[in-house]
Order: C-alpha cells, then structure tokens, then sequence
C-alpha cells in the first residue's frame, strides 16, 4: 500500500486506527469461511460515521476496494479480503447511542455486539429479536450486511424485519442519513434494500433497530428421537398445523455428540438420533395452549421423550449447546464446511435424507443442525484443511447439496449469504435478466464497483450498464 | 528443537483446534479495549498458525501481541471447540523468548527476577528489605521518574509492608478443637513478602477448621510466572523442585498431603504442572498426582471435611452489623481452575456479609502475574472499567483469592480514591468469623 | 390520461412482449391493477399504454403445509383471502377488499393493514416477485421461503414503488394462522385524551391484539371517541386475554365473537365502519405517520388548523388516517407544512385528479436518498418508459 494513502488515513484515524504491520493485518485473512484467504493491505478501524466517511473519501480518491467487517465470524466469505483492498471494520464502533423504550427502538453503532444490545434492552424489558448462533460474537453492522437469521427468527423474522433506520456511508464517502424512523418508506425502501446487501452498497455505521417486549413466559421444550427422518417430519406436521412456537431447532447424532463434550455440554442425551428443540413464548395461556398442542404431534411422530426445561439456568444451557454446535464441532475434525440452504418446510424429511447420501457417498461425515421451522438447513462437513483431496470432495458434496435443494423449490442460502463462497451458484438459481437487475441496482449504490468487488454477484453476470439522468442525457 | 523452524516456534497442532468462530472475542479484555483482531484470542493463534506456515515473522508486532495477552484464559470457558489458549501462549511465549531482541538490560533484569530472585527465599527477602528501605525513602518515585513511562510499574508497585509482617509461616501449625485432618500449604514466594497478613489469615482459618498446617521450609516457587512469561526451563526446574517438596509432605500413613493452596495462579498452574515436565515419564506421572491433590482454599473450604469445619466454625457466630461485599473472579480461579460457585457459597454464609455481585467480575482485574508490573499502562486500562463496576455494588470490600489481584486492585482502588478495602477469602473469615467468635458475648 | 390505450396481457409472457412492444414504439407505460389506489400517487405526466394486470389472474402455487402462496398480479385480494382461509390460514394484510383489489395493486402500493400491530407491514410478507422490467426481460426476486437471504432484496424495492421500476407480475406472500377465536373490545369516551390512553394500555397489556384504534366517526359529545379493539388468536389465548384486559381496564367491554354466532359475523361490519380508507360523503382522507410518543402533538397540530376532521388513529403505530373537509389547494398545503413541522408525515390519498396534479402528496420535503432514488430507477429504466412524476421527489 502507498504509504502517502496511510499517511492521508492516519492524520484521520490515528496511529491504532490503521493496522499496517503484516502480523497484525494477517489476522483479517479470513472470516468463518476459513479456507478463502487473502491479506488486506491495510485495516482501517474508524470511531464513528465521521472517521469512516473521511477513510473512504480517501480511498474513493485513491480508487481502493474495501471490504467492510464486522466480528468476522460470517461464514460465507463476505470479509474475505480482496486483491489490492483493504478491510473496513467497525470493531472500534461499540456504543448503544440510545434506547428510546417508549418507542420501543435503539440506536447503536454498527459494531455493537449483538448479545450487547439484548443485555442493554433488558433493562427496559425489552429484546432485540435476531439471535444468530454467533450473537455473543457478531456485530449489529454485519447482522444488518448479511440479513442475519437465527433460531428465533422462525417466529420474529430476519434482522430486515427489524430494522426501522441507517446511517449510510456510500462508496465515495458521501454520508446518507436514513435514521430517521419512518413508518412506511417515503418513495424507495432503501432501508430495506440495503440490509443483506453484503457490503456491496456502502457501510451502515449508525442502526436503528426496533425491540420487543420480553415475553411473560418461555417454556423450552426437549423432544428426542430415535430416527432423524421422524424428527423432520414431526417439523413439517407443526408447521402444517398452523402452530406458531418461537423456535424449533434439530440437532443430529453427531452433533450432539459434538456439544456433549464441550464446556457447553447441555445435557442433551447421547446415543439418540436426532433431539429438537422447540421454544414457545407470550403469555401464561399462549405457551400452555402453544405447548399442549405440539407435545402429541411430537409423540404421534416417535418422539420417545418430551421434557421441559425446568427452570432458567436449564434453559439458557440447552440453547448455549445449540448455539455453540458450530463451534464445539472443532472437537470432530480442525475444520468445518457449514452449508446453508432452504427448503420448503413440506420436504424437510427428503432433502435431510439427500444431503446424507451426497456426503456418505463422498466418504465425508456430516453433521445436521439446523432452523427446521423455516426449513433452513446446516449440514455441517467436518474435514481437515491439510488433506486437499478431502477439501475438494467436500466442496463438491456442498454443491450438490445446493444443487438438490433448488431443485426442491429451495435457495442457496437462508442467513450466511451468498458471498465468495457461493458466488458460483448464483446462476443456478438465477438467470440472466434476474441477475440483470441486481447488477443495476448495484450500480446505482457503487458506480465504480469498489464495494466488496467478487461477492454475490457474479462478475461476468453483469453487463456493463449506463446510468441515465432521468431527465435525458447519458452520463 | 531448532528455533528456526517456525514450526517449532508455535503449538501448530494445537492451534488447529480453533475453528474461528469468535465466541471469544467479546470476553478478550484486550480485543475489547483495543477493537484489533490480533489483539483477540481468535487472532493470537490465527497469528501463531500464519507464522508456523511462513506466512509472517516473529516480528516486533507479533511479539507486542503475544505480550499484550493477560493470560486471563476468559476466552478458554467460552471455547466450544475446547482449544487449551492458556498452553497455546506459555509454548509460543516460551519458544519466542531465545529469539527476542531484547537489550542487555532486559535480559539481566529477566534473569535477575526469574533465575535469581524466585529461586531463591534469602534473595527475596533481601529485595523486600532494599525495596521498602528505597519506598520509605522516596526512591522509587524519583527512579520512576527518572525512568520515564517505563517507570510506571516501579510507581505503581506494590508497598512492601515492615518486617514484622514479612515473618515466614510456622512449618507445623495444630489443628483447633476437633481434628479433621492435615493439610500442606503453599507459602508462595512473593507471598511472605508481600502478603504475609494472607497467609497467616489463611493458617488460622484452617487450623481453626479442625487442619494440622504443614509448610515446607525449603520450597520457594511453583515456577508458574516463569510459564506464563516464556520461560520453560525454569518452570520446568521449579516444577521438580515443588513435585519433591511437596510428596515430602506426608500424613501418619505415609501418604503426600492435600496441598491447600491460597493463590489461584498457582493453584492453576499445579494443577497442570505435566506442562512444564514435557517428555519426562517420571516427572508428568508425579505431578498429575501432585495436581490431583492440589485444591484452592475456596475449594478446600466449600467441600467436605473443608466444608464440614467452615460449618462448624460458623455455627458459632452471630452477627453484629451487615457489610456489603462483592466478589472478583481470580481468572486463574475462574478460568484456570473452573471454580465459580464455591467462593460465593462460602461468602454467603460468612454471618454479616451481604454478597452483591459485580458486573463483569469474571473478567481480568488487569494484574495478570506480572503483567501489570510490565505492562503498567495497559493494566490500568483493563482495570478502570471494573472500578466503575465496584463504584455501582456500593460494597465497602471486595474479595478475591489471588495475591496479584489483591494488588492490582488496592493500587487501583488507592489511584480512584474508592473507600473500599480488599480481602482475601482467608481474611474475610478470619475477620468476621474468627475474630466475631473471640470477641467477648459472641 | 384518457387518451391511453389499455392493454391487458394474459400471462407473464404476454406482459413481457407488450413491454417490448412498448419500449420499440418509445411508448410511456403505467403498470396498473384495479385502480383502487390510483389516487395514492400523482397523475403521471403522460401515459401512453395503460398495462393492466386484471387478465393476469390466478393462484400459481398453493402448497397449504409451507404456509406461502404464490399468485398472479391480478388475482382479486378477496379471492385469495377466501382461499387461504380454507386451509385455516390469515392473509396480512386485512385490508377492505371489494373485488377490484388485486394482489399485485397492494403490494406495488405497498399497502399495510388493520392488523399491522399484529403482523407487521405488508413489506414483512412478501417474499418473492416476478417483475416484468423496462427492457421486456422477467426478472424473479425472493423466493417461496419464508427464509431466504440469496441476493439481494429486491421485493422490497419494488414493494411500495407503485410500478416505477417494474410491473409486478407474480407474488409470493407469507400466511400466517387464522384465529381460532376473535373479540372486539367497543367504549366511548367524551375525550379525545381519555381514549387514547386507554388504547395505549391495551396495547401495552395485549399481547394478542391486533388493532387498537382510536376514532370520531361518532357525533354524540359525550360518547364521540371510540376505542376499538380486535383481538385474534388460539380460543384459549383470547379468552384468557379477554378475561385479563376487563379486570384492568373494566371501562372497556368485550364481545368475544365465538364461531357461528351473530357476534362472529358483526366482526368484520365493527371493523368496516371504522377503517374504510374515505369516510363517506365527500371528505378525502391523509395518512399522517409519527413516532407514537409523537402522537399527540401531530393531533394538536391537525386540531390548530381549524379545518373540520373525522380520524381514526393508531397510537401503538405512530398512524393517522384523518378524513378532511372541505379541501382545497391552500388547505392542503397548509396541514401538510403544520405537520412536517412537527416531525409527522403525510401521504394524501383521495384528493381528486386536478388537485392532485397540483399539490404535493407527500408533503413539503424530498426524501432522504432522493437522488440514490433517482439513479436506481435510471438504472433499471434508462429509457423512461415507465410513467413517471408520480411519487415522492418526482419519481
């Protein structure tokens, strides 16, 4: 990197807002999606909207790509660095500005760690709805870049249900002021257009995110079963049923086996085949009439035993065990390729059963954990980054994963994005025109292509597009 | 092993037990400070990997981050995939320090403090001399000064109480009323030194729990700063020696004592003393037994017979007034050893102790060993949160079960002007059990 | 306007080559359903080819276990509806629906409903479209999931766009459970004050409701402010809830409106009277949006302009429908200004044709983002030929 570009960045940001050292760069390689690697030039770590403003009319003038991060722990690649740009992170951007509870909404700053601010609402009774497994980890920001999803978005919906504002800064540096909190857009939703934009529109610094009351009562249930098959099939009886608990989660065998010898080791069973778990909330009357109509769905579909947490602590540690899957899966294998696709909720058992055939065919283990209520799957492969021949079985199991779930009438991913990862795959589920006009859309953001260059949208796919002044003229 | 073998310079098979998934990250005291990767446990061994794969330098920066660690291991009770931090950083520390571009005076002054001084009880008590006759003196304030910011840990330090608190522990102390058993203690090094009010606080409440006290005359240090500071040999050499003093330490059976220890970074450290005896059979079988025997003082006293002669003791006092305490988690204690619930249950049923519990007290106070001593700034950082957090219990003590912690914190406290006062667990009973049941109508 | 021609493609395909046809002829198109909401928007400045979507009719995919439905633009809102009910399934938004509604109109007017508070907004249920755009290709967005992040989200650029980058051509929406058990909570109030904040506390007390709203449709001082409430849900949940909001607040009576009696079929009159987007006889109506904390200072600020109102408001949503008369330009104008002073909204609809060519419906100032606006449209219809002028900013 020219070292007049870090000079102009740290007049702004200060010595410690401009990681140029290599040892310390080196550490941005990477998000979740560990085998896509690249070093940034430089990492930048502004305060605020101002300092990411200034950082990026700088990098505007010097024509630099930039990646814009937030916790990293995406598992899609899109904070994977690219050639020649640099990596934008809102790691330093950690304040809840405010939390109005009579408007039930708060106000924070894009890298405010999820789990942060459901412990500041609490205070005001109140929660922020979107729970990604990585929420002690990830960062609003980048909630807000890949529309993240969660086990209780089954009932809540994703982050873009839940986001009322933003505070944009676009490519060249231009700050564009989208907080104020309308009730319906006025002209285009661009508030809803930008969320899971993944960093290819601009950097949202400033959030506003609506919070919920926190319900009266939760009940979480702990249902098992001796047959992976059943537990899906018991998913798709609840949904067709029209029954609308918070969540409902299945974890198979070996993921069980994952998390029971981890610290997070929640007392789910070994040996069965599949244990869901389904949490119902609201008030007294709601759960009880919630709960008593799953439990005999649950048992007419084999489930041999249906428990319920006992009390908070039992609970917080059923979910900290679904919550750390992903990570206590380290114990499996030193690496994990997590997939993420959607199916429709009547063919859960179906396509359950293909992506154990597509990796049991490829001599790779696989480990099902996943959001069944909205049909959102997680076959998680274990492999080892040293054996390259298994890496590219692997890859190959996770296509045709992809591949059997688009041809169920599914999509390519529910909540980790599209990303490097499965840029490839766009065009199986995409087709020219469709791509066409995301390309446009994408222009209108960033004219110059410069935000997060090479994640989701094919290049190729994009034709070159002319912007005209709608009052005649080309530009 | 070959030092240019970056390979050789980190644990690389035991880094790969991190998958990256950064739960970590939010309880890293330094990556929340600081908002850099490197600064974060994730990146720490993303860094260690990168450099056994040749893709950086053991450089300057590397070797800031690596020192920049508290070595709290916070982020070892949140990692699902089970990676050991903890022995990741001792290892890389350790085989980075041969490498280090340190000056001659750096080098004399590890040398001075690991080899010498904690080797060594007479050359310990001679430094406890000279530094309080420099402290009363008003040395130390003009060698800080002089020193410029390097200097703030000479400031900063710790005042070196008078002589008659620095008298050793008796090697045999009886045991109070109904005799329970016997127990070996861990006097510690700097201990005597610094702390010997601790110490003695924690031979009476066990003795008066119904515990014969043996100390050992000749053992001076678990060697468990030089682990966490890169120094394998002499951890390794202080590990024979305390494997050997303390399976001399036996009961009427001829069986090695439980060794009672007060100090949680110790008490961690013993605990996984194999560590530091790699590739010996003899040595890793002795002290896997050692660490088997080994418990905390909050541990001893929260269980069985321990727990039984806490019972007994405290079924005797009443009373008079409340105080409000809270407690700090002693990451060693917490972190090192997974000890949680039993400090609390035990100040819980201290008569006249009201527990509040402190925000965020189970993250780093900032002293880390000797971290903050060489990192002063930095370990001011840390702590300043945690003061706001005291500020908010409203407790008029705060307890803890770690020598550098009880440091850190009255500097802390001394720098803030909090009117609080800090207790070991040992020193709250002794106060408000031991002293309560002498006192005349209790 | 008059001089349009209308054409009214069949299929998907047929919109799309009807597009073409325009765009070879240089023709200005105006993407159309059942022209119920043509009066949200500003006259477009010239329309060549009305492209009405009341021929492409029909549900396309109705898998009742995945809880989506997926349908042609035109298809009538009511029809659906009645479909989904079937399968005991709730299609949000509940809004007035006579026959011309189509489903392809409220989502290109990004049209909410009564039960908002419930469910959401509209833009919540939409997941995925087929868009016919400016150069004749279809372009699909979203999918049938109820989950799904792949691309990036354009249904809701086009949700509320009145057809400016598109014609909506197909939809796929999310249902949702239709109550088991329904009650509707009626009481008067001389005040407007008093009704108000017996809203708030339904609201706060309710987790089942569905609308709470406040109105003046009455003309008795003493009994002119209503509070209508409409709970929905599971039998026992509404019952238990019922039983719940009378003991705190026993000024406001319930009718809990059991399956097959007359009470379940007086629900939806109750609701009718009260929500009808014009109050009848000649007032047109203003959508005024706030905070909700704001409400009260955007009421007294309707109050100071001395004009004669009829409102129906939703304090839990920040949301004013308020029916005016007599109306004119000067009139207009002026609530619009009092009411951007204070930080509310407005969105006029109603206003007839040659008053609304002249006045801005959306109040005094442009959009932030107008000229991001401005370039995503250029870029997704660099000839112009969808009809323009119509929206805020002069989109």
């Amino acid at each position: 990197m020219d070292a007049r570009v870090v000079e102009e960045l740290r007049a702004i940001l200060g010595h410690s807002g401009v990681l140029a050292e290599r040892a310390r760069r080196v550490t941005y390689e990477s998000d979740g999606l560990a085998f896509a690697r690249h070093v940034p030039e430089l990492v930048i770590l502004p305060r605020d909207t101002r300092e990411t403003a200034a950082a990026m009319r700088i990098l505007h003038t010097h024509g630099i790509p930039i990646v814009p991060r937030g916790a990293g722990t995406g598992l899609s690649g899109g904070a994977t660095p690219v050639a020649g740009g640099v990596v934008i992170g809102t790691a330093r951007m950690r304040d809840v500005l405010e939390i109005d509870a009579e408007n039930r909404c708060a106000r924070v700053q894009a890298g405010v760690v999820n789990v942060d601010l459901t412990h500041a609402a609490a205070e005001h009774g109140l929660f922020y709805a979107p729970d990604p497994s990585s929420q002690k980890a990830c960062t609003i920001g980048g909630n807000v870049g890949e529309n993240s999803g969660g086990p209780h978005c089954f009932r809540y919906g994703s982050t873009t249900r839940h986001v009322l504002g933003l505070v944009i800064v676009l490519p060249d540096g231009e700050v564009l002021d989208l907080s104020r909190p309308a009730v319906d857009a006025q002209g285009y939703d661009l508030v809803g257009l930008f969320v899971g934009s993944e960093g290819l529109f601009g950097i949202a610094t400033e959030i506003t995110v609506a919070l919920l009351p926190v319900p009266p009562v939760t009940v979480t249930m702990l249902a098992l079963f001796r047959d992976l098959d059943a537990a899906c099939d018991a998913v798709s009886d609840l949904i067709a049923a029209r029954l609308e608990p918070s969540a409902i989660e299945i974890l198979d065998e070996l993921t069980i086996e994952a998390v029971e010898s981890s610290v997070l080791a929640a007392g789910y069973p070994k040996g069965v085949k599949a244990v869901m778990l389904v949490e119902a909330e609201g008030s007294e009357a709601e759960v009880a009439a919630t709960v008593d109509a799953i439990e005999p769905l649950l048992v007419a579909r084999g489930a041999f035993d249906v428990r319920r947490a006992r009390d908070e602590a039992e609970r917080a540690r059923l979910w900290a065990g679904r919550k750390g899957a992903y990570g206590a899966m380290g114990r499996v294998a030193p690496d994990l390729y997590v997939c993420d696709a959607v199916v429709p909720r009547t063919k859960l058992r179906e396509l359950v059963r293909q992506t154990i055939a597509i990796c049991h065919a490829r001599g790779l283990r696989i480990a099902n954990v996943f959001h069944a209520g909205d049909g959102n799957l997680h076959p998680n492969i274990p492999y080892d980054r040293r054996n390259a021949e298994e890496l590219r079985r692997v890859l190959e199991a996770g296509d045709e994963i992809l591949k059997a779930c688009i041809a169920a009438g599914g999509s390519l991913t529910g909540e980790h994005g599209v990303g490097l990862e499965k840029i490839g795959a766009m065009e199986w589920m995409f087709t020219g025109p469709d791509l066409d006009a995301q390309c446009r859309v994408r222009d209108a953001w960033d004219p110059l292509r410069r935000m997060n260059p090479g994640k989701l949208l094919p290049v190729h796919a994009c034709r070159e597009t002319r912007t005209r002044d709608p009052r005649g003229g080309t530009r | 092993m070959d030092p240019r073998d970056p390979q050789q310079l980190v644990d690389y098979v035991g880094s790969l037990d991190c998958i990256h998934c950064g739960l970590c990250l939010n309880t890293c005291p330094t990556y929340r400070l600081t908002g850099v990767e490197s600064s974060s446990p994730r990146g720490r061994i993303h860094m260690m990997r990168a450099l056994a794969e040749g893709a950086i330098e053991a450089d300057a920066d590397y070797a800031d981050e690596l020192d920049f660690c508290l070595l709290c291991r916070n982020c070892e009770t949140v990692c699902p995939s089970g990676v050991q931090f903890g022995h990741l950083m001792e290892h890389a520390r350790g085989a980075l320090e041969p490498r280090r571009d340190r000056t001659a005076f750096q080098r004399l002054g590890r040398r001075v403090g690991f080899d010498l001084l904690l080797r060594d009880r007479g050359a310990l008590r001679f430094v406890a001399v000279v530094g309080r006759a420099a402290q009363r003196a008003g040395l130390v304030g003009l060698a800080a000064r002089i020193a410029g910011p390097a200097g703030h840990g000479l400031r900063d330090a710790p005042s070196i109480p008078p002589a008659s608190e620095r008298t050793r522990l008796p090697v045999f102390t009886p045991a109070l009323g109904a005799r329970r058993g016997a127990v070996a203690l861990l006097e510690g090094c700097v201990m005597p030194e610094l702390l010997g009010a601790t110490n003695r606080a924690t031979v009476r409440v066990l003795a008066a729990c119904g515990f014969d006290v043996h100390v050992s005359r000749q053992h001076v240090c678990c060697g468990s700063l030089h682990a966490h500071n890169g120094e394998p040999a002499g951890a390794r050499a202080l590990a024979v020696e305390t494997i050997a003093a303390f399976d001399a330490l036996v009961d009427e059976a001829g069986a090695p004592l439980p060794l009672v220890v007060n100090s949680a970074g110790c008490g961690s450290h013993l605990k996984e003393l194999a560590h530091a005896v790699p590739g010996e059979p003899d040595h890793e079988r002795r002290a896997q037994a050692l660490s088997r025997r080994t418990l905390d003082l909050c541990e001893f006293l929260a269980r069985g017979a321990g727990a039984e002669g806490l019972a007994a003791l405290i079924a005797n006092v009443r009373a008079r007034d409340t105080v409000r305490v809270t407690w700090d988690d002693p990451c060693h204690l917490l972190h090192g050893q997974r000890i949680r619930r039993e400090p609390r249950d035990i100040l819980r049923r201290v008569p006249g102790v009201e527990l509040v519990e402190m925000e965020a007290a189970e993250s780093c106070c900032g002293s880390a060993g000797i971290y903050s001593l060489l990192r002063p700034d930095d370990a001011t950082r840390i702590l300043d949160p945690k003061l706001e957090a005291l500020r908010a219990t409203g407790a008029s003590v705060l307890v803890t079960a770690n020598p550098g912690c009880q440091l850190q914190w009255a500097a802390g406290i001394r720098r803030a002007g909090v009117g609080v006062r800090v207790l070991h667990v040992a020193e709250v009973i002794d106060e408000f059990v031991l002293s309560a049941a002498s006192r005349p109508g209790a | 306007m008059s001089t349009a021609t209308v054409v009214a493609p069949r299929s998907i395909e047929e919109a799309a080559e009807a597009v073409r046809h325009a765009a070879r002829e240089r023709a200005v198109v105006l993407a159309t359903g059942g022209n119920t909401k043509r009066t949200w928007t500003k006259p477009a400045a010239r329309v060549d080819i009305e492209l009405s979507t009341r021929r492409l009719s029909g549900v396309v995919v109705y898998e009742p276990g995945d809880g989506v439905i997926t349908a042609l633009a035109g298809t009538p809102w009511a029809e659906l509806e009645a479909l989904v009910a079937r399968n005991g399934h709730h299609l949000s938004p509940a809004i007035p629906a006579p026959s011309n509604v189509t489903v392809g109109g409220v989502v290109a007017a990004g049209q909410s409903g009564m039960d908002r508070l419930r469910f959401g907004p509209l833009r919540d249920h939409v997941l995925g479209l087929r868009v016919v755009m400016a150069d004749g290709t279809t372009a699909k967005t979203g999918g049938r999931l109820v989950k799904n992040v792949t691309g990036f989200d354009l249904q809701r650029l086009h949700t509320g766009a009145h057809g400016t980058l598109g014609l909506v051509a197909e939809v796929s929406l999310r249902l949702h459970a239709a109550p088991g058990l329904r009650a509707v909570g009626l009481a008067f109030h001389p005040t407007r004050e008093s009704a108000l904040e017996m809203a708030r506390a339904v609201t706060r007390l309710s987790r089942a409701a569905w609308a709470v709203l406040v109105t003046d449709f009455t003309r008795d001082s003493e009994s002119k402010w209503m509070v209508n409430a409409l709970l929905g849900g599971g039998t026992a949940v509404v019952e238990s809830e019922v039983s719940s909001l009378q003991a705190a607040l026993p000024a406001l009576p319930w009718i809990v409106a059991r399956p097959g009696t007359r009470d379940e079929a007086q629900v939806p009159l109750t609701w009718n009277a009260s929500f009808g987007n014009e109050y009848p006889g000649g007032w047109r109506t203003v959508r005024i949006t706030c905070k909700p904390t704001a409400l009260n200072r955007t009421l007294f600020a309707l109050d100071r302009s001395g004009i004669e109102t009829r409102i129906a408001a939703n304090p839990a949503l920040g949301i004013v429908d308020a029916s005016i008369r007599p109306l004119d330009r000067g009139v207009v104008e002026r609530i619009s200004a009092d009411l951007a002073r204070v930080g509310a909204r407005v969105h006029w609809r109603g206003l007839e044709d040659e008053l609304r060519a002249r006045v801005d419906l959306f109040g005094p100032d442009e959009p932030a983002g107008i000229a991001l606006m401005r370039r995503i449209r250029a870029n997704l219809d660099p000839n112009g030929l969808w009809a323009t002028g119509r929206l805020a900013g002069g989109l």
